[in-house]
């Protein structure tokens, strides 16, 4: 009997190929490994953790520090993170907790905020809406008045493949959000909702898009309101360049041999007041007569990844952001 | 470094590059699915490749070395599915950012692709290890830090829900009587 999960999967995953530069890659990661930098990696991998680190990079025993905006290196603070071995099983169940989570509130309605506390963790589900072209997320934006900016046209070739946008909740609706309800479907696992009201539909705190061109060349453009604080992790074979793009604060180029992403930071409008995590769990971490702080959202960090345009093609692609 | 600890090294790195050099294919297009992204599932297999160089020596044989490198590339997936930049994404699978396939895709490709992604994870990823990996049960529940048990459950379950999209059964319809 034949198995066509077997030859559906072979077919479409025919192009990827443990060829012989991507074992060349793997061997060479291995010889730059050296004994001595373990301390200062894991300092740093703590440090990346306390910053808001844009761009996604893995490779942690590759992991050279953390630079700002300048590219120059922050100093790591303190370290605490555990490490992982295979043999360790030390947060399975968490994780069979988090994927049970996920899977619980994969499919909640857009208008609905879902927080989930796995062992005493707690974790947002901030709402987001899909979006099924490049127009619709520009007109989502435009509508809600939103200070994310879009690039006027894409580069030539490149279409549209999948995108959302997230929300926030802004302190000012607070006291509108109703609650949903609150639910254990395992030990370990509480899922807390709220649905917001219809007003608060239009506050966008990023944007995730993809696009592809016709040799499967990804550009990808990631937007987040932040309070500042932003890092960049720095890895093996990366260099990076400050840049001046018009129309941004502050702007960094990262030459990865998986791609170039060019960072840009917008400031300059009216901070934005959200409700930070303390809004939904007060009572449960912190006493209930523990003053909120809300999170102020004061810049935009615009991340654009890219397989195969050039660092000038990128610059000119976020020159035109508007 | 001794001469002993220097070959014992020389060896460990030769075993596992033999060991990747058989496994990757399938390691590399594990990660890409987990990840839906190629330069991400490239950064996982990488990390893989030095946790089990890192660890060769404590690898105590639980289960066969592949086993074991394909149990460390599921976890570096999901710790990277866990990070703040994941945690921003959507949960529904999509594989539009991977490269085009090298062969034609069928219509009937497409049909049990869009079936075998619309399952919850916990199925899908279960089905997807046995039926397009190749790996018995007692495996998938070592590689995924699960029981046995857990698995044929897994694995019933997915195919109930597929049975009415995908015709003409599945290679061994009874788990436990056919050993997987």
């Amino acid at each position: 009997m034949n198995n066509p999960i077997k030859l559906a999967f072979d077919r479409r995953f025919s192009a990827i190929e443990m060829d012989e530069t991507r074992l060349e890659k793997l061997s060479q990661a291995a010889s730059a490994k050296t004994p001595g930098a373990r301390p200062i990696k894991r300092a740093l991998v703590l440090a990346l953790s306390l910053l808001l680190v844009i761009g996604a990079a893995y490779s942690a025993d590759l992991f050279l520090g953390i630079i700002d905006w300048q590219g120059n290196e922050i100093p790591p603070e303190t370290e605490v993170m555990p490490t992982w071995t295979p043999n360790d099983t030390a947060g399975s169940s968490a994780e069979a907790l988090e994927s049970l989570a996920h899977e619980a509130l994969g499919s909640k309605p857009p208008e609905e905020l879902w927080l989930a506390r796995v062992e005493n963790s707690w974790t947002s589900y901030f709402p987001k809406i899909r979006v099924n072209d490049f127009e619709q997320a520009q007109k989502l934006l435009r509508e809600g008045g939103s200070p994310l900016m879009l690039p006027d046209r894409l580069p030539p070739d490149y279409t549209f493949s999948v995108g959302e946008l997230s929300l926030y909740v802004g302190t000012e609706y607070h006291e509108a959000l109703t609650w949903l309800g609150e639910e254990s479907p395992e030990p370990g696992l509480t899922l807390r909702g709220y649905r917001l009201p219809p007003e608060a539909m239009g506050d966008f705190s990023g944007y995730l898009l993809h696009f592809v061109n016709k040799n499967g060349e990804t550009l990808r453009l990631e937007a987040r309101l932040s309070g500042g604080g932003e890092g960049f992790g720095l890895w093996q074979g990366d260099s990076c360049q400050a840049l001046e793009i018009p129309g941004f604060q502050r702007a960094l180029i990262l030459e990865r041999s998986s791609g170039r992403q060019v960072f840009a930071q917008q400031t300059g409008f009216v901070p934005i007041s959200a409700c930070g995590m303390d809004y939904f769990t007060r009572g449960e971490d912190t006493p209930e007569n523990y003053p909120l702080e809300p999170e102020i959202l004061s810049g935009v960090t615009y991340t654009l990844y890219a397989t195969a345009l050039s660092g000038e093609e990128m610059t000119a692609l976020a020159a035109q952001f508007k | 470094m001794t001469d002993k600890a220097a070959g014992e090294t020389e060896s460990a790195r030769e075993a596992i590059e033999a060991l990747f050099r058989a496994q990757g294919t399938r390691l590399l297009r594990l990660a890409a699915l987990y990840l839906e992204d190629m330069a991400l599932a490239e950064d996982a297999v990488q990390e893989t490749y030095l946790k089990v160089y890192k660890n060769f020596s404590a690898f105590r044989g639980e289960s066969d070395l592949a086993t074991w490198a394909m149990r460390v590339c599921i976890n570096t997936c999901k710790d990277m599915r866990r990070s703040a930049w994941f945690r921003g994404r959507k949960q529904a699978v999509s594989l539009d950012s991977l490269p085009e396939p090298a062969v034609p895709v069928t219509q009937e490709d497409q049909e049990v692709l869009r079936a075998v992604l619309a399952l919850p994870g916990k199925y899908r990823e279960v089905l997807l290890l046995h039926y397009w990996q190749g790996i018995d049960a007692r495996n998938i529940a070592y590689a995924l830090g699960i029981s046995e048990a857990a698995v044929y459950t897994r694995l019933s379950r997915a195919r109930a829900r597929l049975k009415p999209i995908l015709e003409g059964g599945f290679e061994d319809e009874q788990p436990h009587q056919a050993g997987i």
